[in-house]
């Protein structure tokens, strides 16, 4: 494996400038690590004052507290964190009316980051190792950048479905069939992002008219609407359901449990998980250093290796557990993120009355 | 004078409770207030111990202004009716509490504090917690914590309340020979007259918020000043006389004969109680009640027709 | 011997001293502190209730109850689902209470203390737990349905939330009806016998009446705490919604702060009408716990009785233990449903931040539990031993977190000090302040109740002895307030452990408790690292409180006594308010 050398550089820059004379080239990490592939070398600089601070952090992410613990053994910059979902997040935001909560919003719905923007609640920042990162995944203006891709998919029970007699669904028109009849569960859009995206993606790729028409069918199947985001791979996982949509994929097949991850064939919903500096940070250079450090080849590798998504970055490998889940084969929707914000109030008017208000 | 009520008056929501009392004591005196419940008498020792304060009037201990003194500041010291032991202490910390609070180290304290117990006949008991001690016990202990502090004026608040009949008894008898012996300037709330007959030097007998009577406890009953001290000490019974005015005859006062001159009536109840026989005497100006000693006695039957003579009657105006 | 006139002199000087200044000094202290509670109160109490009003009732800065109407309209007859809810789970809850304290108090079985000892036990219940071990234990691949019976249930619905929420609300309810039992004058039952009544008919006509103002505050109390549980109907509610849930999700998940503040205005209406009925028909009757009770044996049960007693509190120790040994064991499978092989894997596989978490909620459940327990004795001090102006108006503002549900007043802290000038977003301090004036009701009402019943002759004692005012209430009153503050400590300290409610609005990524952490492993579906967590919170809970009720209470007798009663009477107080003038 290629290893980025991070150059942790004791900004030494920084007082020469002030200073107005060089004298000393800058000190190196402590450790520098060798490098096999010296053109691809990224170099982070952290200004020493930094060293120590804290950043504070509301993150919605798998393995964050490795992640985090590299951050810190990286740059020496502390994290502390606080695991809450991006509505929530956006919700203390809009509460707290630009009073700041904390420095980085770590993960999530990228429609929650859209709207936190349009309230100007975040702080603009291109990070110089956005470069890497295409177009689709980051906000043009900087107001968020995406870190990695949460792929949506199915996670399906085999217990319960050889106990039912029902087969591996592949696509969404798979599981509208009624062996799934009161199998099948998602979260209440107007909460979830993952449902929502899943739902608008829906209407995207099929049309609208098609969307709606194949939505009711899937509905018909779906004995209720969870309340929160992570409750239908639980469910799954527990053999509550047989088929829950997730974020991400069945990672509860690693804990034991007999579930496997289904990327439906007639469109897999994706989209990038943002990280975004909070407007107000009242640690705004050490949070751009994490916003840094994320898009560094070097930081990509932690994120993948602690959860596995498909990374913004092409010179960095797809984690070898969404290859074996067939995530290669998945055909990713195509959706335009800011349009099913703009649309965000009628689809979800139009879900409630014709079928929250049903259940 | 040592201790001087000036027409101290308190009124609670528009009633007046204490009317315009007076008082001279002089030192070394116990003084007893006297009356019925809700007399006013309690609240006026609450006055001297500082816990009520007046709306006027004054209270003055050795010629100086006690009026607006707090209760801790005052020289004065309480034995309350239920005691109001420190539950969380033992009998010791009790008696020395008024000591620590002037400041006296804890080694000193205590060490008083066991001689007053000791005094007080309760030097076994000293470590004892305060809700293991037997009612008597408590109110020596009570007695011993407000003696400790050598207060100028010691409070009695209905101190006898509590206990048995012997005990109270054994208790009155008590208390006086300790504050005699320690000549303390001392006022005793009391509703029981009979307490208060037998332990003051002065009894104070009060009625709705004022004083009836102020003397020693044989002018008290013997020439009652008032109706109402006359019907609250003591036996006896009103007559009509002529007129608006009417008589008022303890009971020792009267003899009852089969014949002769005095006031007829007729025998309608006999009460024995041991030292002497009462008859109750229907006569046209009342019932009379008479007290025979048994010695004496003639065994008149109920509905006998008599004649009664009164040796000594107080006169009152209606 | 006693030497009249030893020390008068030095006696007179030392008081002549002190009255130089201590007297104008203690009136100034005082007024000072009168103020300072009354403002400190109007400020953590009234100021985010308002806030919470002012977003649910004001658009555009106009008053207008379009917001509750749409609430109402909208919310799809989850007021009616709310009170449906609150209402079987009450009666489902005062049924086994009463049931599990006529046995514990009349069986007379050596069981008795185990069972109480079971009650506090379960009465330290971390959120979500009793739901989780519900789905481990009655899920459609639930440990007894599933793999005991085979069977495979749909546990979502209504009856699984009336049922969970009826049973972990009965410890508390039976450990206050227990106090109740206990504290009845026996006498009664005595006379009742006494007089030809047979052991039925005494329970009937004399017994079970005088339980009913006991009966009453139980049932308000868990009415009240039914409404404002959002927990439960969210993870076992399944397509069964309530006001609370919805009030909470609008909050959290969708932001819409002017509905979740209208939703939860309505939260209030019923709340307010249990609480206004109950002053109307019970606001005359008190707790007959005077006496000192009977001197013999309690009244035996009529044996049909004992048998139902029996058989009731009997299937709820089991039902509860069984619960709790779930979560126990939870934290040792491997993988629960699945692979129950034992491991510590979860325990070992404890983020660190884990305990950095644990040792937060520990240090600030402690100072929490300090200082509100003696802002409560100061309240209640101050209600009890003086008349000042407002001092009906510190009453009412004291007992009214009691009434209110526990994310109202999160969202109230969160909107009201958000700006200057007391800007307190994202701070320690908002956490802390939240946490103490929520409990304060139940500190300050214990205080209330031991005072009420303390002779106030016996202050006035030490006051005649040379106390001065600071000194009477450190020499006397706080010492007499010794059970009161534990009362208050141990409520606030498990209340300040567990809590969850009303600092997820609050909180901050410095200031991560363990409730916050074992929300995310419930979240995150990680039911083992859940497990964990929710035992290490009991377990500390119990520890620290047990270890603080020994400091407190060895040196009392009548230990049981001692806490029980004051606990009762502070219930009951907080719900009656003391009335105004004694």
């Amino acid at each position: 494996m290629k290893r980025v050398s991070l150059l942790l550089s004791l900004m030494l820059a920084f007082s020469l400038v002030l200073g107005g004379c060089a004298t000393s080239e800058p000190e190196l990490a402590p450790e520098p690590a060798p490098t096999e592939d010296t053109t691809d070398e990224e170099v982070l600089e952290v200004d020493p004052e930094l060293v120590g601070t804290t950043v504070n952090v509301f993150a919605a992410y798998g393995g964050k507290e490795e992640i985090f613990d590299q951050f810190e053994e990286d740059t020496g910059i502390r994290i502390e964190f606080l695991d809450m979902s991006s509505g929530e997040v956006l919700a203390r935001m809009q509460a707290e009316a630009g009073s700041p909560i904390g420095d980085i919003w770590f993960g999530g719905g990228v429609d929650s980051f859209i709207a936190a923007d349009n309230e100007g609640l975040l702080e603009r920042y291109v990070s110089p190792f956005a470069v890497n990162v295409p177009e689709e995944y980051k906000d043009a203006d900087g107001a968020w950048t995406g870190i990695s891709l949460v792929v949506v998919s199915v996670v399906f029970n085999t217990d319960v479905a050889e106990e039912k007699g029902a087969a591996i669904p592949e696509t969404w028109e798979d599981l509208t069939k009624p062996e799934y009849a009161g199998e099948l569960l998602m979260p209440d859009p107007s909460i979830s992002g993952t449902a929502y995206t899943t739902l608008s993606g829906l209407l995207q790729t099929f049309g609208e008219d098609e969307g709606w028409e194949l939505f009711s069918r899937l509905d018909a199947n779906m004995p209720f609407y969870a309340q929160r985001g992570g409750e239908p791979p639980t469910a799954a996982n527990m053999g509550e359901i047989m088929a829950g949509i997730a974020p991400g994929i069945a990672t509860g097949a690693d804990e034991g449990y007999p579930v496997v991850t289904v990327f439906p064939k007639d469109g897999t919903p994706w989209w990038p998980a943002p990280v975004a500096i909070m407007e107000g940070a009242s640690n705004l250079e050490g949070a751009k250093v994490f916003v840094d450090w994320c898009l560094t080849k070097h930081g990509q590798e932690v994120l993948a290796t602690h959860d596995p998504r498909p990374p913004v970055r092409d010179d960095v490998p797809m984690p070898q557990v969404l290859i074996d889940t067939g995530f290669p084969e998945a055909d990713l929707m195509t959706i335009d993120f800011y349009e099913i914000g703009r649309i965000r109030d009628d689809v979800i008017d139009k879900w409630q009355k014709d079928f929250a208000a049903k259940k | 004078m040592f201790l001087q009520l000036e027409r101290l008056t308190k009124s609670y929501s528009g009633r007046t409770v204490v009317d315009e009392v007076t008082l001279d004591i002089e030192p070394g005196e116990l003084v007893c207030l006297l009356g019925p419940s809700g007399c006013g008498k309690t609240t006026t020792l609450r006055m001297i111990g500082g816990f009520v304060t007046p709306d006027s009037g004054r209270v003055l201990i050795e010629d100086s202004d006690m009026t607006r003194v707090p209760a801790n500041l005052r020289p004065t010291s309480t034995v309350f009716q239920s005691y109001a032991l420190f539950p969380h202490m033992s009998a010791v910390r009790n008696v020395a509490y008024g000591l620590r609070m002037q400041r006296i180290a804890r080694k000193d304290a205590d060490s008083r504090a066991r001689e007053m117990l000791t005094m007080v006949g309760l030097q076994s008991r000293a470590d004892a917690s305060v809700e293991t001690l037997s009612g008597g016990e408590q109110q020596r202990l009570a007695l011993a914590r407000s003696l400790i502090v050598n207060p100028k004026v010691l409070l009695l608040d209905e101190p006898l309340s509590n206990l048995d009949a012997k005990l109270r008894q054994r208790m009155r008898r008590e208390i006086r020979m300790l504050q005699s012996r320690l000549g303390i300037t001392t006022v005793h709330v009391t509703h029981d007259q009979e307490e208060a007959l037998g332990i003051a030097d002065r009894v104070v007998v009060m009625n709705e918020g004022r004083i009836e009577q102020i003397g020693s406890p044989r002018d008290v009953y013997e020439r009652p000043a008032t109706r109402f001290v006359a019907g609250f000490i003591g036996r006896g019974s009103f007559l009509a006389n002529r007129g608006s005015k009417e008589s008022f005859v303890r009971p020792e006062d009267v003899l009852i004969r089969a014949s002769g001159d005095g006031l007829r009536g007729t025998i309608s109840h006999i009460q024995f109680s041991g030292p002497v026989v009462t008859y109750f005497v229907d006569t046209p100006a009342g019932t009379l009640q008479a007290d025979i000693p048994l010695k004496s006695d003639n065994g008149f039957e109920v509905g006998s027709s008599v004649t009664c003579k009164i040796g000594n009657e107080a006169t009152f105006v209606l | 011997m006693l030497q009249p006139g030893s020390d008068t002199v030095s006696t007179d000087a030392n008081r002549k001293e002190r009255s130089s200044w201590s007297a104008p000094f203690r009136a100034h202290a005082e007024t000072a502190l009168q103020w300072l509670m009354l403002a400190s109160l109007g400020v953590f109490i009234l100021w985010p209730i308002a806030a919470v009003l002012k977003v649910g009732l004001f658009v555009d800065g106009r008053p207008t109850l379009e917001l509750i109407r749409s609430a109402l309209v909208d919310s799809r007859g989850l007021l009616g689902n709310s009170v449906f809810v609150g209402v079987t789970a009450t009666a489902l809850t005062l049924f086994i209470a009463v049931n599990v304290a006529l046995w514990a108090t009349r069986s007379g079985s050596r069981l008795s203390k185990p069972l109480f000892g079971l009650l506090l036990l379960t009465m330290i219940s971390p959120p979500f737990v009793t739901s989780l071990s519900y789905v481990m234990l009655f899920g459609r691949r639930g440990l007894i349905t599933y793999k005991l019976l085979g069977l495979t249930l749909n546990p979502y619905g209504w009856h699984g939330v009336v049922l969970m929420q009826g049973i972990g609300f009965t410890s508390l309810a039976a450990i206050l009806l227990i106090g109740v039992l206990r504290g009845m004058d026996g006498r009664l039952e005595e006379a009742s016998r006494d007089l030809g009544a047979s052991p039925t008919s005494t329970i009937g006509r004399v017994t079970m009446p005088l339980l009913i103002p006991g009966l009453a505050a139980v049932s308000l109390i868990t009415f009240v705490e039914s409404l404002a549980d959002f927990g439960t109907p969210i993870i076992i509610g399944g397509r069964f919604t309530v006001l609370a849930t919805q009030a909470y999700l609008n909050f959290i998940g969708i932001s819409n702060l002017p509905v979740a503040a209208a939703m939860g205005i309505l939260l209030l209406v019923p709340s307010l009408i249990a609480f206004l009925l109950y002053r109307h028909f019970m606001g005359r009757l008190t707790f007959y716990t005077k006496g000192t009770g009977s001197a013999g044996e309690p009244m035996a049960l009529p044996r049909w009785l004992l048998i139902l007693t029996g058989t009731v509190t009997f299937m709820f120790a089991a039902f509860v233990t069984l619960q709790y040994l779930t979560i126990l064991f939870g934290a040792f499978a491997t993988t629960w449903g699945v692979d129950f092989t034992p491991t510590l894997k979860h325990i070992q596989g404890l983020p660190s931040t884990a305990f950095a978490s644990i040792s937060r909620s520990i240090r600030f459940a402690l100072f929490t539990a300090i200082v509100g327990s003696m802002l409560g004795m100061i309240v209640a001090y101050l209600l009890e031993r003086r008349r000042f102006w407002g001092r009906s108006g510190l009453d009412f503002i004291a007992t009214l977190p009691f009434m209110i549900p526990g994310p109202f007043l999160g969202i109230g802290y969160a909107l009201a000090f958000r700006d200057a000038p007391l800007a307190l977003t994202g701070t320690l301090a908002i956490v802390l302040l939240n946490m103490i004036y929520r409990q304060l009701p139940v500190g300050t009402k214990a205080g209330a109740a031991v005072l009420s019943q303390a002779d106030p002759e016996v202050e006035d004692a030490a006051r005649d002895l040379g106390a001065a005012e600071h000194q009477v209430v450190k020499d006397v009153v706080f010492p007499q307030l010794r059970p009161a503050f534990l009362v208050g400590f141990v409520n606030t300290f498990t209340a300040s452990m567990v809590t969850i409610g009303a600092i997820i609005f609050l909180i901050s990524p410095g200031t991560k408790v363990a409730t916050i952490e074992l929300f995310g492993a419930v979240r995150g579906g990680h039911i083992g690292v859940a497990a964990v967590l929710a035992n290490i919170i009991m377990l500390v809970t119990l520890a620290v409180n047990l270890f603080f009720s020994w400091l407190m209470l060895r040196r009392d007798a009548t230990k049981e006594g001692v806490l029980s009663v004051p606990a009762t009477r502070a219930i009951d107080q907080v719900i009656q308010r003391s009335d105004g003038g004694r």
